[in-house]
């Protein structure tokens, strides 16, 4: 490459994921943090350490998640703040499983969002889903995030299976209901099933035609209720081609 | 082992993936990758993050996205769409264009929060001069105000010197008066050093005068000294005649002790002397029985003749008694009131006589006192 193209491999950092954790408290079916093999640890670094490493570049946003759930890290809301007041903007990704302490709800409120991991809206299919995890807990901390001032762009993270997808379109349906503003779909990655009473699978190898279909009705829908929708890129490409090759029924 | 289910990229394809260029996961041990699917491209506990992201590792994967070359990893991405590598060319021009705007926005706005700084400093002091400006433009109005009064008062005082120049010649006539008054008082002058001359020799008389009056004194001293002399003796004397004083009511105590005894005696004397009467009239009625009984014992004379002169007798002897008590009554009626006589002229003597007789003898000593 020539100068000016060595110029285009300088790296320009506006996100940063931040994974203070990769224990979690729930076992979710399709996670790796489920697997036997897995052990998860808190972070290693320093807190002080953290905040001056993530200023180093200047002000960026910061995505506090990772394999782990953050909450369960003690004073992560106190780096949280802190990051706020050194200028960064930050997100928070959580399954909202535990009740959200006072001083956990005052920095989420200063956050620019706020993504809930939810496959389904469904209680007992969730339960058995994401074990451990309750709607009426995710339901109870939805509502003391959206009562106080300030309150945070909130999304519903869905891990698309073919588990959930003919529930999509209600799932959109339930995040309009609690005022929340988004729906977003990850695209499976497959590991060794841990459950066979639960074992998940992706809807481009079960039926992407019927995947796609419900795709387009809950984006529909979500634009109906005034709802931001986003499927990631790599899912909606895989649908495409696997429903390309898929034989009529 | 994972198993990814994304699309397969053709040739002349890459991924639609920025993320190498400006995202970074930070996982828990320290490990820094360039996106969630990739491979750690190094770790904090050994360096920095900038180093990290510049380092030989990080570059070659945003190369390897830019030629399409890809590594397994980007390969296999489930997350990122399939992209031609000129596309994601132009997607990497624009993010270093707004890499480098971001920069220069970073630069500027520090710039920005510096020139604040300085504009606060400098309203502030444009405030202080525009205070001290004020305080200023107070001072020059007070000072032009000065000045108007000082021109007034300029013009009162030529005015006052117009109406004072007639005065000035009258002053100046009067100065030659005063110099001949001078004059005259010069020549009182020189009469009054002779009339001083004339003192001074008067004070020299004076002086021998003076000495004269100290030898008199001096001749008078010796007989001051007799006079003090007479004074201690006669203050001795009047210690004496306090002594005999003190000495004199003690024996007037002594005879109001005698007196009240002598009282207490007469009293005496008067309860015998009417235990005396009482026995008295006893007798008389004894009497006037006995000679009721002489007259009985007459009847019975002529038997008992020589019984009734002894009785008779006896009547004489009684009767002798009776007056020796009454004479003893009346000397002691006198004795008590030569008493009282007595004590009248202790009393006096006491009150007006001795102090008088005192005051008799130190008038002399006090004349004699006045004088020296």
């Amino acid at each position: 490459m020539n100068p000016q193209e060595d110029q285009l491999l300088e790296p320009g950092l506006r996100y940063l994921m931040l994974e203070l954790t990769s224990r979690c408290n729930l076992r979710c079916v399709y996670c790796a943090v489920s697997q036997p093999d897995f052990h998860g640890l808190d972070i290693t670094l320093g807190f002080e350490r953290l905040r001056t490493e993530l200023s180093s570049e200047g002000p960026i946003e910061i995505q506090m998640n990772g394999h782990g759930e953050t909450t369960i890290v003690r004073n992560w809301e106190v780096l949280a703040r802190e990051l706020i007041e050194d200028g960064h903007r930050l997100s928070l990704t959580s399954n909202l499983a535990i009740p959200l302490r006072a001083e956990e709800l005052a920095v989420i409120r200063k956050m620019q969002r706020v993504t809930v991991s939810l496959d389904t809206c469904d209680p007992e299919l969730l339960a058995r889903l994401r074990r451990g995890s309750r709607l009426e807990k995710i339901e109870a901390n939805l509502q003391r995030i959206r009562a106080g001032p300030g309150a945070p762009y909130v999304a519903i993270n869905c891990t698309f299976t073919d588990r959930v997808m003919e529930g999509l379109p209600a799932l959109v349906e339930w995040a309009a209901a609690h005022d929340l503003q988004c729906v977003a779909l990850t695209n499976l990655v497959e590991y060794p099933q841990i459950d066979p009473d639960m074992s998940v699978r992706h809807p481009a190898e079960v039926d992407p035609q019927r995947a796609l279909e419900l795709l387009r009705r809950a984006r529909t829908r979500a634009a109906e209720l005034g709802l931001d929708f986003h499927a990631m890129d790599g899912l909606q490409e895989l649908l495409v081609e696997a429903s390309a090759r898929w034989p009529a029924a | 082992m994972a198993r990814r289910l994304s699309s397969i990229p053709q040739p002349g394809e890459t991924r639609d993936c920025l993320d190498p260029w400006n995202t970074v996961l930070l996982h828990a041990n320290g490990d820094v990758s360039l996106c969630c699917w990739s491979k750690p491209v190094g770790n904090l506990h050994g360096s920095t993050l900038p180093e990290i992201l510049r380092n030989a590792q990080s570059t070659q994967l945003r190369r390897t996205l830019l030629s399409g070359e890809l590594i397994d990893d980007c390969r296999d991405c489930p997350a990122r769409g399939l992209v031609s590598r000129g596309a994601l060319k132009v997607k990497v021009e624009e993010l270093e264009r707004d890499a480098h705007n971001r920069a220069e926005l970073r630069r500027w706005r520090a710039h920005a929060q510096v020139l604040e700084t300085d504009l606060i400093e400098q309203r502030l002091h444009n405030a202080t001069i525009a205070a001290d400006l004020e305080q200023q433009k107070l001072h020059n109005a007070t000072m032009q105000a000065d000045l108007a009064q000082q021109k007034l008062h300029n013009a009162t005082l030529v005015k006052e010197l117009g109406s004072l120049r007639p005065h000035a010649d009258v002053l100046a006539a009067d100065l030659e008066q005063q110099k001949l008054h001078n004059a005259t008082i010069q020549a009182d002058l020189a009469q009054q050093k002779l009339h001083n001359a004339t003192l001074q020799t008067d004070l020299a008389q004076q002086k021998l005068h003076n000495a004269t009056l100290a030898k008199e004194l001096g001749s008078l001293r010796p007989h001051a000294e007799l006079l003090e002399s007479d004074l201690a003796q006669e203050k001795r004397h009047n210690t004496t005649l306090l002594t005999d004083l003190t000495q004199q009511k003690l024996h007037n105590a002594t005879i109001q002790a005698d007196l009240t005894q002598q009282k207490l005696h007469n009293a005496t004397l008067a309860q015998e002397l009417a235990s005396l009467r009482s026995h008295a009239d006893v007798l008389a009625a004894d009497l006037e029985q006995q000679q009721l009984h002489n007259r009985t014992l007459a009847l019975e004379l002529a038997a008992l003749r020589p019984h009734a002169a002894t009785l008779e007798a006896e009547l004489a002897t009684l009767s002798q008694h009776a007056q020796t008590l009454a004479a003893e009554r009346d000397a002691l009626a006198k004795h008590a009131a030569n008493l009282e006589a007595e004590k009248a002229a202790l009393e006096k003597a006491l009150g007006r006589g001795l102090l008088g007789q005192l005051r008799r003898w130190t008038a002399p000593l006090k004349r004699m006192l006045g004088s020296g």
